[in-house]
Parts: C-alpha cells; structure tokens; sequence
C-alpha cells in the first residue's frame, strides 16, 4: 500500500465520522431527550463538520497523487487536479463540499438567530436535511455501488443512514453518561433501544443485499480478498451487535435500580465506539482498495 | 419532527440519485494483441474497454527504453483509444503500461507485453529470394 492509498483510506474514514455523527446530531431528537449535553453535542457537531471538510479535501488530493503517480508534487499537477475535479471523484467532492459548508452556515445561523417558533425550527430542520441528502448521495457517485442501479444505490443510502443514527449517537450517549443520573439516562437509553433495532434491521438488510450485488454471490465471498475482508466487517459488527444486546437487556435495565451501572455502561459505550472505529477502518479498506473483482 | 425529517430525507434522496447500471471497467483488447508476435512495426497502439474510461497514462518501454508516443490525456471517456507510435519500432519484447480511470472513479492499471520479430522473419524470405535469383542465373547459362 503506497501514501496516497493510506491518504484516501484517512480521508475517508473522517468521512465516514463525520457523515455519521452529523447525521446522527441533526435526526436524533438529542434537544429532548438529553437536554443537558448540548453544549458538547454543539461542540461534537462542529467539529465533526471541520473534520468531514478536510477528510473530503484529503481524499480528493489523495486520488490526485494516485493517478498523477509522481510522488508528494504529483498532488499539485493542475492537469491531473482538473482531470480528477472532472471525474465521478470530482462530483463526490463538490457534494461532499457544498453539503458540509451548508450545514455549517446552517450551524451558524442556527447559534446566532435562535428562534423558538415552530415554522423557524421547521425551516432549519428542512435545510439541514436537504444538505444532509447532498451529503449521503455523494456516497453514490464513487465506488463499487456507483456502477449499480437505482434500488443499490437507495440501499447504500439507507445504510449510511441507518449506521450514522446508530454509530454517530455513541459518543453522545457516552456523555449523557457521563453526566446524567438515574432516570433520565434510563429513558434516554431505553428509547435509544427501541430505535435501534430499526436501525440495525436496516443496516444487516442493506448491508447484505449490497454485498450481493457487489460480489456476485456467497460462493464468491471465501474465494476473493473482497469477501474475506468483508467476513472480517461482518465478524466485528456480530462483535458490536452482542455488545448492543448487553447495553438494550441487561445493562440499561439494571441502571433504574443501580446508578453503579451507568460506570459499568460509559465504559461499555467507550468500547462499543472503539469497535465502531474498526468497522469503519474495515469498510474504508474495502471500499477504498479492494475490488470486488479482484 | 422526527418524521417530518426523515420523510423530507427519503423524497429527497428518492429525486436526485443518478441511475445508471455498467459492469466493472477492464481492458478488453488491444492492437497489437497481448502477449503477441508480430512481424511489423505497428505504427499506432489501440487500446479497447468494456466501459467508457479516461485513459490518464500510457507508457512503452522496451529494453533500450521509453519510446516516445503521442499519447496526450484528455478529459474525455472514451471505449477506444489510438495512441501513434513516434517512430519504427525495432526487434524486442515492448511492455505498455497503462493507467485508467473508470467512470465510478476507481484508478484500474495494468500492463500487457507483445513481441516484434521482424529481422527474423524477413531473413527466411531473403534467403528464397537469394536461392531464386541464383537458380534464375544458372537457367541464363
């Protein structure tokens, strides 16, 4: 693996952060249910943006350096920047670009105009959407999924949706922990739960199907890189998943008669993030540097 | 609010995803063909795809060398390209490098090599137009 490969897997694993988190701080009702963390979550927010701002540019100049193949100079070749600029890489850009810039003027305005009137919080609610769309339908310009129909490229969407309301709330949830007690964080945590699983039906189903329509087929899986290294994504995420379980049965329960357990819960989310990270490593390596056909 | 958000999210997605459907990029055939002997010096090299690609490098070398190509990049996607040879190619095993992007993006590179043997073909012929030119001379006698 050269620099440049090892600079777009980096690019797009803040990405990937970014995305997540930002879909999860705008879709996920956190004002109600975890009152006390906005100030962090605002914070989160931000710098998640900034993060998906110089991801985005890292894997632009990343695939420049690539096809230039001169060395650290070949990423300012002018010829090769227009090229790449005017390829699929390019598209993905731009959107990955006007939606991250959008939802931090958005952020702005939001901090310096805070209205509490219906129609305004709607009219915020709407733009941060839109550019949120912007931002999840550059996933489908670029990669093996670009080259699938409609219905591919819907499910690749609802992935990303799915896997950002479920791994972008993580670190909030973590500090919710952190800072709650008792009740709140039960029903903080228990309505986390509920909406879960829907996330979680969403992802396996679309995450399967995706890789289907990628691969070629199960028989394919053991015999390619490409399917050994999802083999490996699928082993993390059962890893994750019975981590997910602990928190929904056993350990969120236990909080409402021992506040001990929140501790026992803010560690167990600190290693549920950690592995999230590995999955989203995973997903960039395959993404990123392995071919289906390969 | 919730739902109202994420309906907006569904329409939206719903309208303004581009729809296409192609098959993986890859090299499908080339002039001359890979791993081929031949007795001419090709005056241009062609290069087909199964999919519009951009082609970003080509290289020749052989073992004296680069030779020089007139392959110049272009923005365009194309299924063929013809890249002319700036001069006559001599006896030698030449490898061509190329380096493609394909519409979805993907950096798709290889090599393939063919062979020019043309002193050796010709040294046969010579050698029938010689025995020729000797058995029309004895006639002359």
């Amino acid at each position: 693996m050269d620099a440049f490969s090892l600079l777009a897997l980096l690019g797009k694993l803040l990405v990937y952060l970014a995305t997540a988190n930002a879909i999860s701080v705008a879709l996920f009702p956190w004002s109600k249910k975890a009152t006390n963390i906005n100030n962090e979550i605002n914070q989160y927010y931000l710098i998640s943006l900034v993060v998906g701002f110089i991801g985005t540019l890292l894997f632009f100049l990343a695939q420049v350096g690539m096809f230039a193949d001169e060395g650290l100079i070949g990423i300012l070749d002018l010829f090769m920047i227009s090229m790449v600029w005017s390829s699929a890489i390019g598209d993905s850009t731009l959107l990955r670009l006007i939606a991250i810039t959008s939802l931090l003027l958005l952020m702005i305005v939001k901090v310096k105009f805070s209205n509490r009137s219906t129609s305004y919080r709607y009219a915020t609610k709407s733009l941060d959407v839109i550019a949120l769309s912007v931002l999840v339908v550059s996933y489908t310009s670029v990669g093996h999924i670009a080259e699938k129909d409609l219905f591919t490229k819907v499910s690749l969407m609802l992935h990303i949706v799915a896997m950002s309301l479920w791994i972008g709330a993580l670190y909030p949830l973590f500090l919710a922990c952190r800072k709650s007690r008792g009740e709140n964080i039960f029903v903080l945590m228990d309505y986390f739960g509920r909406v879960a699983i829907t996330y979680l039906l969403v992802l396996i189903s679309t995450g399967m199907f995706m890789f289907y329509e990628v691969s070629g087929g199960i028989e394919k899986m053991l015999f390619s890189s490409y399917g050994q290294i999802f083999l490996v994504k699928l082993s993390i995420v059962g890893i994750i998943l019975m981590i997910a379980a602990y928190h929904k049965w056993l350990l969120v329960p236990s909080i409402q008669h021992n506040n001990e357990n929140i501790y026992k819960l803010q560690k167990s989310l600190k290693v549920e993030g950690g592995i999230a990270w590995l999955i989203f490593i995973v997903t960039s390596i395959f993404t990123t540097l392995i071919s289906p056909i390969h | 609010m919730r739902n109202f958000s994420i309906t907006i999210l569904v329409c939206i997605l719903s309208l303004v995803i581009p729809t296409n459907s192609f098959a993986h990029a890859k090299l499908v055939s080339t002039i001359p063909d890979a791993n081929s002997n031949t007795t001419q010096s090709p005056k241009q090299l062609t290069l087909n795809f199964n999919q519009e690609v951009t082609l970003v490098k080509v290289r020749v070398t052989s073992e004296d060398g680069d030779v020089t190509t007139g392959f110049k990049p272009e923005f365009a996607a194309k299924k063929s390209f013809s890249i002319s040879l700036n001069q006559d190619l001599a006896d030698g095993i030449y490898k061509v490098s190329w380096v493609a992007m394909s519409k979805d993006g993907h950096k798709i590179e290889n090599e393939f090599i063919f062979t020019i043997e043309i002193k050796k073909n010709r040294q046969p012929e010579q050698e029938l137009i010689r025995d020729n030119d000797s058995n029309h001379h004895q006639h002359n006698h």
